[in-house]
């Protein structure tokens, strides 16, 4: 078993507390940053203590369910090797009495310290009082080691593999802590809050694949699942916001934010002409205001339910988020251009407080000059004064206004040759068509404001949908890729399984590894019922059940996925199987595969149909194993070739067992310093004269071509083995 | 846990490439019967891959872990290069959205700066129409 930890993740924060100082910073500056990425560093590791602490104390749930799968896993010695290991170790430790048993809690203790990142199990000399006699020595190391695995050795192991977990989580944290610092700004930027989201995200599905990766390693796949839909639920729990409408809001309600857009519109004026604007503005009627302030109070309102959405749900995917903020920015826009038209109706307020200063201004001028004794001659010089005006100045007026002015200066003309005076509506309607003039212009920009953002209300929502679509689709091709990789890693070990079973399992399982290595222990039994498992595995069935029900989901375009899948899975085991029920198959090479084992004299006098009587064989005989022999296929004796295969496991199973007691020697000399040498010199002796003995008869054998030398120096060579596990055995 | 969430947990762990709300749809489409079977399906085939799983780690640990290994990694750079890939589409979308909403907050402010001037020179033209007749007028 791996632990979790070993799948590092690197946090930015913490991966550049080792970046290489910038060259050219001023040695302050380093110092500063030195100290603040210190500061950094024990503020993570802090904060990734509460967390550990968090999960021991079942406050987090997940992380507590996490915690307690590995600590079950390490009393099942299936799990994988650190659960071996530890159980191995405990055994041992509970049998520390027998011979031997002390060596193999040792070296098993140490692999598993090595596994925790330290050097691996330790005693140091000074902590074995002096003055013990052998005896009580030796006893003194079985104690001291029995305490050594109770005293929270799976503790440590546990802490180890929840370490990573803790990390993650706390970057994850970090990470939305960062988020709705983004969020939470005024003017929010979609930049910043994207980059924030997918970093939460990125944190999340990392913290996802650890808990993946952790439990496959606890051969605990089934929690892993559950543990990681849990902790998805909960890192990525939203809440659906009821948002009240501005017009579900009572009356009081509505003018009170009414009330808020006026004074934030008045506290926004421009300095220079802020009195006058606010003037304008006091000076608006209720109608006005309210028609100008009410749809901002409403986007204002819009806004902050949106804000309020956004917060609660800071926890959905990247791209909700996202669009969130956009919806949230087009509403700042939309915001924007009602501002824009509360500040023209502030215009059409002035244009209309100025209609009526113009007004004033006439009835001045006609009680002036006008409204005299002579009022014919003054009407005339008002028309020609008007018409001087409006030939010099008319260039400059668009062409409505000028006909405007033009008409209603004729308009007085002529009322003079009825002898009328239309002096007084003539002059309102030059008012007015000033007036009309700018409010044509004031309406004309409101509309075009409202296209400007109708246009770009659109363009979000394309853009929006769009982009949403493209993820997905993205997405997709992600899940089909998973799903591929899933498929390629059952397939891999498929092979493995395949060339195993080609090439002899039962060699392999005796090489497993540091379990095999330190233990010298067989996995046969455990493997073998698996195996039977999978060779009772039948894809026929499997296929016979899925034809029932493919009838009745033929219009569900998904089930065609899962048959898909299904047949992908399938495949390769027929394939399997076939290959099988082929070498299954009796065949002339089969004769030589898979020989019954029976006695060499019966093999020499039987013969039956079907022999092959051309083949020259060697075979074991109670006086050589080198003589030619014509067998029947029904005997099975071994050929020579065989009985060479048969010496290369041996000598393979015996060189197992061999750097099997070399590492336990080499163990023992780490953990008790000089034990082996310094205060067992006679024992030391020996054992490097069984090496030693071995080594040559390793080297020997391999040229040794004679099968019966060959089969005596294995002989040999397993006693040698046997020899020096004894004196390890008899070390403590 | 019942037969419904049984399938739906297998369909995850076995990485068939549906959402988790397709998942959801496919499994409540589906007839009791169909459920059933699929669960059974789908557990006998966990059941092989775990057995070989562990048959092929206890046998070959070597060669195991450096698949596992490579597995575990091709699931992770496959979820990093997706979280790039939605972030990159992201991006480009919020360019642009960024970028046409400068242009038309730009375009919001140029038209009422127009406007101000516009207004600003009726009023002129207005107050110059008033003084030159009130002049022409007042000259005797």
């Amino acid at each position: 078993m791996v632990d979790i930890g070993s799948t590092e993740i690197s946090t930015p924060e913490l991966s550049n507390i080792n970046t290489p100082k910038q060259v050219g910073e001023s040695g302050v500056e380093k110092t500063d940053k030195r100290t603040e990425r210190k500061q950094e560093e024990e503020e993570f590791n802090n904060r990734k203590n509460e967390a550990v602490g968090k999960i021991k104390s079942g406050e987090d749930v997940q992380g507590k369910k996490l915690y307690d799968a590995y600590i079950s896993s390490l009393s099942d010695p299936q799990t994988g090797d650190t659960s071996f290991l530890y159980t191995e170790a405990g055994k041992s430790v509970l049998n520390i009495e027998e011979p031997g048993e002390a060596n193999k809690a040792v070296v098993a203790m140490d692999a598993l310290y090595k596994k925790l990142g330290s050097e691996g199990y330790r005693i140091n000399p000074k902590d074995i009082p002096d003055n013990l006699s052998p005896v009580e020595r030796k006893q003194f190391l079985k104690d001291k080691i029995t305490q050594d695995y109770h005293d929270g050795l799976a503790k440590k192991l546990a802490d180890k593999f929840i370490d990573s977990y803790a990390g993650s989580l706390v970057e994850l944290q970090d990470a939305k802590a960062e988020l709705k610092s983004k969020t939470s700004i005024e003017d929010v930027s979609r930049t910043e809050v994207r980059k924030a989201s997918y970093k939460v995200e990125d944190k999340v599905m990392k913290l996802l694949h650890m808990i993946e990766r952790g439990t496959a390693q606890i051969g605990n796949t089934d929690i892993g699942e559950e543990l990681k839909d849990e902790i998805e639920a909960r890192e990525e729990v939203t809440e659906y916001v009821k948002s009240e409408e501005f017009g579900d809001l009572n009356p009081e309600d509505q003018a009170r934010l009414i009330d808020t857009s006026v004074n934030n519109f008045r506290d926004k004026l421009e300095d220079d002409d802020k009195q006058q604007k606010a003037g304008w503005l006091d000076r608006m009627s209720e109608e006005r205001k309210n028609a100008t302030f009410k749809p901002i109070a409403e986007k204002d309102h819009e806004i902050i339910n949106l804000r309020q959405n956004l917060e609660k749900n800071l926890n959905a995917e990247p791209w909700d988020i996202c669009q969130m903020v956009s919806e949230i920015k087009e509403l700042q826009l939309e915001k924007k251009a009602l501002i824009t038209k509360a500040n023209i109706t502030l215009l059409e307020q002035r244009l209309d407080e100025a209609k009526n200063g113009w007004e004033e201004g006439w009835d001045k001028t006609l009680n002036s000059f006008i409204r005299g004794k002579d009022k014919g001659k003054a009407l005339g010089n008002l028309v020609s004064a008007g018409k001087e005006w409006v030939s010099s100045q008319g260039a400059l007026l668009g062409e409505k206004l000028r006909k405007g002015v033009s008409d209603s200066i004729d308009r007085i003309n002529s009322g003079l040759e009825e002898e009328k005076d239309n002096s007084v509506e003539a002059l309102r309607n030059i008012d007015e068509s000033f007036f009309l003039e700018a409010r044509t212009q004031t309406n004309s920009i409101k509309e075009r404001v409202t296209d400007i953002v109708v246009g770009t209300k659109d363009r979000v929502l394309r853009m929006n949908s769009e982009t949403r679509n493209n993820i997905f689709n993205t997405e997709r091709t992600l899940y089909e890729w998973v799903h591929e990789a899933d498929i390629s890693w059952q397939m891999s070990k498929m092979d493995i399984y395949e060339k195993g079973r080609r090439f002899g399992m039962e060699t392999s399982i005796k090489a497993a590894g540091i379990i095999g290595e330190v233990t010298g222990r067989d996995l046969n039994e455990k493997v073998d019922s698996r195996l039977a498992a999978i060779e009772r595995f039948s894809d026929r069935e499997i296929r016979n059940k899925i034809e029932t029900i493919k009838e009745e989901n033929k219009d569900n375009p998904l089930f065609k996925h899962l048959e898909d899948d299904l047949e992908r899975r399938l495949r390769p085991i027929e394939k399997m199987k076939n290959v099988k029920d082929k070498m299954a198959e009796p065949s002339r090479e089969d004769v030589f595969q898979k020989p019954v084992i029976t006695s060499p004299g019966e093999a020499m006098t039987t013969k039956v149909e079907g022999s092959i009587s051309d083949k020259n064989v060697h075979v074991e005989s109670q006086q050589t194993l080198t003589q030619d022999l014509t067998i029947d296929k029904q005997t099975g004796i071994k050929t020579r070739e065989e009985y060479e295969d048969e010496q290369a496991k041996q000598i393979f199973d015996i060189k197992g067992k061999f750097y099997s007691v070399l590492n336990q020697a080499l163990t023992i000399e780490q953990v008790f310093p000089a034990l082996l040498t310094d205060n067992n010199n006679e024992k030391h002796r020996k054992f490097v004269d069984y090496k030693s003995s071995s080594n040559l008869l390793f080297d020997a054998i391999e040229d040794e071509q004679d099968l019966d030398r060959r089969r005596n120096m294995l002989m040999l060579l397993d006693k040698n083995v046997q020899n020096m596990q004894s004196v390890l055995d008899n070390l403590f | 846990m019942d037969d419904k969430q049984k399938l739906l947990q297998l369909i995850k762990m076995m990485k068939v490439p549906f959402s988790d709300k397709e998942v959801v749809e496919f499994v409540n489409k589906l007839s009791t019967e169909s459920i059933e079977k699929l669960t059974s399906i789908y557990e006998e085939i966990k059941k092989f891959e775990d057995n070989l799983d562990y048959v092929v780690k206890n046998t070959d640990p070597v060669t195991y872990e450096k698949i596992k290994e490579e597995y575990s990694q091709k699931l992770l750079v496959l979820q990093e290069e997706f979280i790039r890939s939605a972030e990159e589409i992201q991006k480009r979308s919020d360019d642009q959205l960024d970028a046409e909403e400068i242009k038309s907050g730009k375009k919001i402010d140029e038209s009422t700066s127009i406007l101000m001037k516009e207004v600003d020179e009726i009023q002129n033209q207005h107050d110059s129409l008033c003084q030159f007749i009130n002049q022409k007028l007042s000259t005797p």
